[in-house]
């Protein structure tokens, strides 16, 4: 009986490394081929996760618990909203008070207003020096911050007093603020927007993600809901804000959806002539388009990952023929086919392997420099990107290279022996 | 020895490596045609936006018009350009077109054109969201308007004011159930219309509809929504005028601004729009696609010529007694050099063929499939088989210079 020699891994990968070094140049080359598909399509994904993430930090902001009653679906300020849904009937403020006091599940709600320029008019907002009309004006009521609490930079939020009175006061967005005052105290410093005058009691923190880098919420000026419509009376774009008590939003959107309903006196057969959204609801629809523009943009960049792996299984076709002679002894010593066949897998794997960790690092790097170039747009490598990239390289590696290593092991040990 | 002599021959020899290892070769091949089918169908596809574009522009303008208005451009204004332009640019009114058509006289056809959304009311449905377009019944003249039944309205209907109307498919099917509509009444905010002519089925257009315009005469258009704010103005000239658009457009533009007294070397204060205009814009947008999406996907190009280097090199260690022999029955460097990148450029053109004819292949699946069009265009074709061709000198390069240097005495010595 012949002494079956047993391989274990370690010795099998020590070989398989052996292997690979003894013809550096060729596995470089061929790990080449697999990191630069492993690099592309490990930071297309990368990249493209950045850019969903910005816009559900976004909406993230607005508050889990939270629902948003609107006239128009879509973009609550008013842009981009279609014919039939602007001819509805406005948003009412009475609305809240009857929302907070007949709708148990619901605990608060807040009232916003979007306050936009007449047709053939823009706002101007001016400091001594420095004069903008890129900005937005928007009215809330004192609670709105309770509902949907926003970090501030500086000072604090209105009052409840400071509104009811009709106080001019007015919060800023980081970024305006910035602009109207560069240097120095903004607390308490005053500024002149369409004519009046207000004071600045509270500055927003910069506000989280955003699209592509950018958040209209740091361009924001924030008056009280009680001044801003003694001061714009004709505005009507309102957009309420009910939080739901924990845990039970989905009883509060049913139940807001009746109450608004038969206050606006909607036959049963019509549909809701307003909007309800969450912020889970926002995300759900955004996240089908970008889904679908990063499985289009995998697929391209995993082609390069396709030749890489037709590469891999070419070298490993020549290395079997050439080391047919070795094969041979090998088998006559003892190894069994699965010897053979898991010796040149391990040894197409290696080369995949190294490729993939190769290939994660440069991806790595490459969107470190992204972000330096473009710091607006968070980049970062997803854990879950840089584990599936190394094991699809590793499955590249089984999956290329199983045909060589089976081919290997049926070779005739004779014929090997013979071969020249 | 001719040089194209050298160069048979180095093609014969090239052509017998090549076969001698045909599960190699042919695996080599794959890559290349892989990424070559990949860059041509990704160019197919953008072709195919543009063509789709092209094919909407088309639709929206006819072929030797323009557009004059207060405010027009291709994409989208902020509100500080359109309030800017509200201020500076002047509304073309009724008079301003009259006046533009006593100077022209007979060379350019003009047509006001005025379009807001409304609904239309039939004897007991209503459509949501028509196009009700108010123009001049030389409208069919400037760009098409395809009238499947009935007629367009005539230029004495359009004097007196006549409430008659032409409608879109969509139209005909949700207040008429199908039936024709010719004679039928139609009401728009509360003005009764009678609808003379049926347009043809025009399809859709980025997702909007172009089946549902009411066209009625512009007269009967501004007495219901009143014509104090200017309308847009489609021009074009006669047919036997011998003026060219451009010439149309330039003469228009003098009128006007003799008309508005705008000052020499001052910008105009209206916008005009082209279908030229409209195309550049969709050009540029589809080359910033294009700018990121082509070398992306050129990468397993790339891959694929290392595949081609990596194999050349084995295919050279293999042979180096063959390159030994040669050597010594007189072949110079360059020889061997041509031999090897031969065989390197051949299996990479001949990939590249093949990937062309995969990409159109699969091109032409999907647009069946799908039923948007993937042209494959000549530039793309021409740009693969030249880069193919580049692929293969570049990636054969090296492993033929290490074939030629090979010292005969060395490489007759090898095993």
């Amino acid at each position: 009986m012949t002494p079956h020699i047993r391989m274990d891994v370690r010795e099998t990968l020590l070989m398989a490394m052996q292997a690979v070094w003894a013809h550096r140049f060729r596995s470089g080359l061929t790990i080449l081929g697999i990191v630069i598909g492993i690099t592309t399509v490990v930071t297309v994904a990368s990249l493209l996760t950045g850019v969903r993430k910005g816009i559900v930090d976004f909406f993230q902001e607005f508050g889990p618990d939270n629902i948003f009653i609107a006239k128009v679906s879509g973009d609550p300020s008013g842009g981009g909203a279609r014919p039939k849904e602007l001819k509805r009937k406005p948003m009412r403020p009475e609305y809240a008070e009857y929302l907070k006091t007949v709708v148990r599940s619901v605990e608060d709600v807040g009232i916003g207003i979007f306050i936009n320029p007449p047709p053939g008019k823009i706002f101007t907002i001016k400091v001594p020096g420095f004069e903008s009309d890129n900005f937005f004006i928007s009215g809330a009521t004192a609670n709105s911050y309770e509902i949907s609490p926003r970090e501030m930079k500086a000072g604090r939020v209105f009052t409840r007093e400071e509104a009811q009175r009709g106080q001019r006061v007015a919060l800023l967005g980081s970024s305006l603020a910035d602009a109207l005052f560069p240097a120095g105290e903004r607390i308490g410093q005053s500024f002149l927007m369409d004519g009046v005058e207000y004071t600045v009691v509270g500055v927003f923190a910069e506000a989280q993600g955003g699209f592509f880098g950018e958040n209209g919420l740091d361009r924001q000026v924030v008056i009280p809901f009680e001044t801003a419509h003694m001061r714009y009376p004709q505005a009507e774009n309102y957009m309420l804000t009910a939080k739901a008590r924990t845990g039970q939003r989905a009883d509060a959107l049913e139940e807001i959806r009746d109450a608004l309903r038969k206050l606006r006196r909607t036959p049963a057969k019509d549909e809701d002539d307003f909007a309800l959204s969450t912020a889970d609801s926002i995300i759900a629809n955004f996240d089908k388009i970008v889904g679908m523009i990063l499985l289009v943009s995998i697929a391209i960049s995993a082609m390069g990952l396709l030749v890489g792996g037709i590469g891999v299984m070419n070298i490993m076709l020549v290395s079997v023929t050439e080391r047919t002679r070795e094969i041979g002894i090998r088998k006559a010593v003892g190894a069994r086919r699965g010897d053979i066949v898991l010796q040149f897998l391990t040894e197409a794997i290696t080369l995949t392997g190294v490729g993939g960790i190769l290939g994660v690092t440069f991806s790595m790097a490459v969107v470190l420099l992204v972000s330096f170039l473009v710091p607006s747009l968070r980049s970062e490598v997803p854990a879950w990107a840089v584990i599936t990239g190394f094991s699809v390289s590793v499955a590249i590696g089984v999956f290329f290279g199983v045909w060589p290593a089976v081919k290997a092991s049926r070779l005739d040990p004779v014929d090997a022996l013979r071969y020249e | 020895m001719s040089p194209f002599h050298n160069l048979k021959t180095a093609i014969s020899l090239a052509a017998d490596s090549i076969h001698a290892h045909k599960l190699r070769s042919f695996l080599t091949l794959l890559g290349i045609i892989i990424g070559v089918a990949s860059v041509i169908m990704v160019g197919a596809a953008i072709d195919g936006l543009g063509a789709y574009a092209e094919e909407s522009t088309a639709k929206a303008f006819g072929a030797d018009s323009f557009l004059v208005a207060q405010i027009a451009s291709v994409g989208n204004l902020t509100r500080r350009q359109v309030v800017a332009k509200q201020k500076r640019n002047k509304r073309i009114r009724n008079e301003d077109v009259a006046y533009l058509r006593q100077v022209t006289g007979e060379s350019i056809i003009y047509s006001p054109y005025q379009q807001r959304v409304d609904d239309v009311k039939g004897d007991n449905q209503t459509y949501e969201g028509s196009a009700i377009i108010g123009s001049a019944a030389s409208l069919p003249d400037i760009r098409d308007v395809p009238i499947s039944e009935g007629r367009f309205f005539t230029e004495t209907e359009e004097r007196m004011r006549q409430p008659v109307a032409v409608i879109g498919e969509d139209l005909r099917n949700a207040l008429f159930f199908g039936a024709s509509p010719l004679g039928k009444t139609i009401k728009v905010r509360g003005i009764d219309l009678t609808v003379i002519g049926l347009l043809e089925k025009q399809g859709s257009s980025f997702g909007r509809s172009l089946d549902n315009p009411v066209y009625m005469p512009v007269t009967v258009w501004q007495s219901i929504y009143g014509g104090k704010n200017g309308s847009a103005v489609f021009g074009k000239g006669r047919a036997g005028s011998g003026l060219s658009m451009d010439e149309a457009l330039d003469t228009t533009r003098a009128a006007l601004r003799s008309h508005f007294h705008t000052p020499p070397g001052q910008d105009d204060n209206f916008d005009t729009l082209t279908p030229d205009s409209v195309r550049s814009f969709v050009g540029q947008i589809l080359a910033v696609i294009a700018g990121i999406v082509v070398p992306v996907t050129s990468l397993s190009l790339v891959v694929g010529g290392i595949v081609v280097m990596n194999i050349m090199l084995v295919s050279v260690t293999e042979r180096t007694r063959e390159i030994g022999v040669r050597k010594s029955l007189g072949a110079r460097q360059s020889d061997i050099m041509l031999q090897f990148l031969t065989e390197s450029v051949m299996l990479s053109l001949a990939g590249g063929v093949l990937g062309v004819a995969l990409g159109a292949v699969v091109a032409a699946g999907l647009t069946q499939l799908f039923g948007t069009t993937l042209k494959v265009t000549l530039p793309y074709v021409l740009l693969s088989v030249m880069v193919s061709t580049v692929v293969g000198i570049v990636s054969g390069w090296y492993p033929a210079r290490k074939a030629a240097r090979m010292d005969p005495v060395e490489a007759l010595r090898a095993e």
